[in-house]
């Protein structure tokens, strides 16, 4: 019964995890959105926090 | 007495983004932007890319993430009660860490540019401290050696911007003597108030570049006319910058007034190419030049045959 459980607690486990790269993937980040944020959080900007 | 003394910078290509720029100290964790071998706060060789070291400790943490289904299917194996047990559980986990698997490497590119954001995000205060440190590491050799410096705050004011590195830039390139063939900068060093330095290099630059003087120098010369006029030569840059704008029939008729002002002061190549402009496109709203021109070219270019 204990190895069904452990099984349950993995499936559970990637699940989550694969939800959060999904959910990632929906808004995806392009290098020009990184720089605009870098620059701005260096020159006083919006840091931009995700 | 010109004291300018002449100078080469080392050739320097524009990173097409910022951030391309800063390394970071695999030991310490110091950012820099130069490109210095060694580390300058912890004196060791371990200076890489952001972007290498966002990909790599992504690398890392998705390794981390499939560890755990890994041990959890091996507690699921040893705890099964029957062979039968402990091959479903066997199984499973190996399906779930092969999907798991798949999926890390379906979104490793967009999850590289993720641990890169998050990198920044998370160290904006430590990459200001590296850029700072890199600021003043440019101002120290700035008696023994001018040119090292300008190039040290070249590469810096490219994700530091703001007056205090302009300004510095500025004052060293005044005391450079500027040539045609130099990557030479100007909208980039214009600043939020009149600074004479700024404006004889902007005379300077209109004599040897015309082509860096654009929109925002032009109307950082319309903003500061007055002040430029109190300068020793301050008609002189201001007839150079009207010059240069002649260049480009949008700037004529943006800056109409502020060219007419100076239209008497222009050499006769630039005249003549206003004048052109102007005899192409006569019913374009030139706000007065056209007659300014006019009466210009009778007074004196009448017996020019250029002007015919």
């Amino acid at each position: 019964m204990i190895s069904y459980v452990i099984l349950g607690i993995t499936f559970l486990y990637a699940v989550i995890q694969i939800s959060i790269y999904a959910s990632r993937q929906r808004k995806p980040l392009t290098r020009e959105d990184i720089d605009e944020r870098l620059l701005a959080a260096l020159n006083g900007g919006d840091p931009g926090r995700e | 007495m010109n004291k300018k003394k002449p100078v080469t910078f080392r050739p320097f290509k524009t990173p097409r983004y910022a951030y391309g720029l800063l390394r970071i100290c695999k030991h310490c964790g110091r950012y820099t932007a130069l490109p210095e071998e060694r580390c300058s706060k912890c004196g060791k060789s371990s200076l890489v890319p952001v972007e290498q070291y966002a990909v790599s400790s992504k690398g890392r943490s998705m390794h981390t993430r499939l560890l755990l289904p890994l041990l959890l299917t091996l507690a699921a194996v040893y705890f099964g009660n029957s062979i039968r047990q402990m091959v479903i559980c066997g199984a499973g986990g190996l399906v779930l860490m092969g999907l798991l698997y798949y999926t890390q490497r379906k979104v490793r590119q967009s999850e590289n540019l993720h641990a890169l954001n998050q990198l920044f995000s998370r160290n904006v205060g430590i990459i200001k401290e590296g850029l700072e440190f890199n600021r003043q590491e440019a101002v120290s050799v700035l008696r023994e050696n001018d040119v090292l410096a300008y190039e040290k705050l070249r590469v810096i004011s490219i994700l530091l911007r703001g007056d205090r590195i302009s300004r510095q830039r500025v004052a060293l390139l005044h005391s450079f003597l500027l040539r045609k063939d130099m990557d030479l900068e100007l909208e980039q060093l214009l600043l939020k108030d009149f600074e004479p330095l700024l404006a004889e290099y902007i005379g300077e630059i209109a004599k040897v570049r015309p082509d860096l003087i654009k929109d925002r120098t032009l109307r950082y010369v319309k903003t500061y006319e007055v002040q430029i006029l109190q300068m020793d030569k301050g008609t002189a840059i201001l007839a150079g910058v009207a010059g240069a704008a002649v260049r480009m029939k949008r700037y004529v008729l943006l800056y109409s007034e502020f060219i007419g002002r100076y239209t008497h002061e222009l050499p006769k190549d630039r005249f003549l190419r206003l004048s052109k402009l102007i005899a192409a496109n006569p019913h374009e709203p030139w706000n007065g030049l056209d007659l300014t021109v006019a009466e210009l070219r009778e007074t004196q270019y009448r017996w020019d045959p250029e002007f015919q």
